[in-house]
């Protein structure tokens, strides 16, 4: 994860308008935010379009940042928000093409299983891809990306307590999914 | 913290996705130029044409209640 200086300088020449910096804070953020968009939309074509349109805001709004803008937080929160618009008119979409079958709209198969090199983790990402998506998604953050509850609550509008609270039942929700995959100390807990 | 720990523990047995290099130019140059002027006049088309519903639909209204 980039150190406080780099974000720093890279947030001046976002500011600046500095190509550079904008080439930095892809580089840096691509992966993590197109991995948070693929397990939650499930689909590579919409996470690729979604990753688009985040770095298309920074770049518009690289110039209005403030000095002290977290950048892994500003693009989470747009990711989480275009997440969210296309959730919607997913919906929509759903609800206007009548009863498709299931599996054309919300397809139960990872896509991550074709990377998954082992049956542990491909059942762990079948695990993640089962969670509803509000706990789906307050683990994606604190697990992988490592942000503590109350940054992850600017992010989702939400308070600490129920990102914790959220955090406890996908925590337990994984657990029961996992059964003989799940680490040893959460099968005795 | 224990959830916390738990899932940051086994959020380590994920594997990294990534967008393949030709998509991640690609979409790191079209992030560079901007929005298309199509989505922007789409945009635009579609918040007036919204407005002119919205004023009309009160036009209809005020005609209704007179």
């Amino acid at each position: 994860m980039p150190g406080v200086e780099s974000e720093a300088a890279w947030v001046t020449g976002l500011r600046r308008g500095e190509p550079a910096a904008f080439d930095a804070v892809f580089a840096a953020y691509r992966k993590r935010v197109y991995g948070y968009l693929v397990r939650m939309t499930r689909r590579r074509d919409v996470a690729e379009d979604l990753l688009q349109e985040t770095f298309i805001r920074l770049a518009q709004h690289g110039k209005k940042l403030a000095d002290d803008t977290r950048l892994g937080a500003w693009l989470f929160t747009v990711a989480h928000r275009l997440v969210i618009s296309w959730a919607r008119a997913q919906q929509v979409r759903v609800q206007l093409a009548g009863d498709l079958p299931a599996e054309s709209i919300s397809p139960d198969r990872s896509p991550h299983d074709a990377l998954a090199d082992s049956q542990a983790q491909s059942a762990l990402e079948r695990a993640f891809a089962a969670l509803p998506p509000a706990y789906r998604e307050v683990a994606l953050l604190v697990g992988i990306e490592g942000m503590q509850p109350a940054e992850v609550a600017d992010i989702l509008g939400l308070r600490a307590d129920a990102v914790r609270q959220r955090l406890a039942r996908a925590r337990a929700q994984l657990a029961a999914a996992l059964g003989e995959h799940a680490p040893a100390a959460w099968r005795t807990a | 913290m224990t959830d916390e720990n738990d899932l940051k523990e086994i959020s380590r047995e994920l594997p990294a996705l990534d967008v393949d290099p030709e998509a991640a130019a690609r979409i790191a140059s079209a992030a560079r130029r901007g929005r298309p002027l199509w989505r922007v006049i789409e945009v635009v088309a579609v918040a007036l044409l919204a407005a002119g519903i919205l004023v009309w639909a009160a036009i209809k209204v005020l005609e209704a209640l007179r």
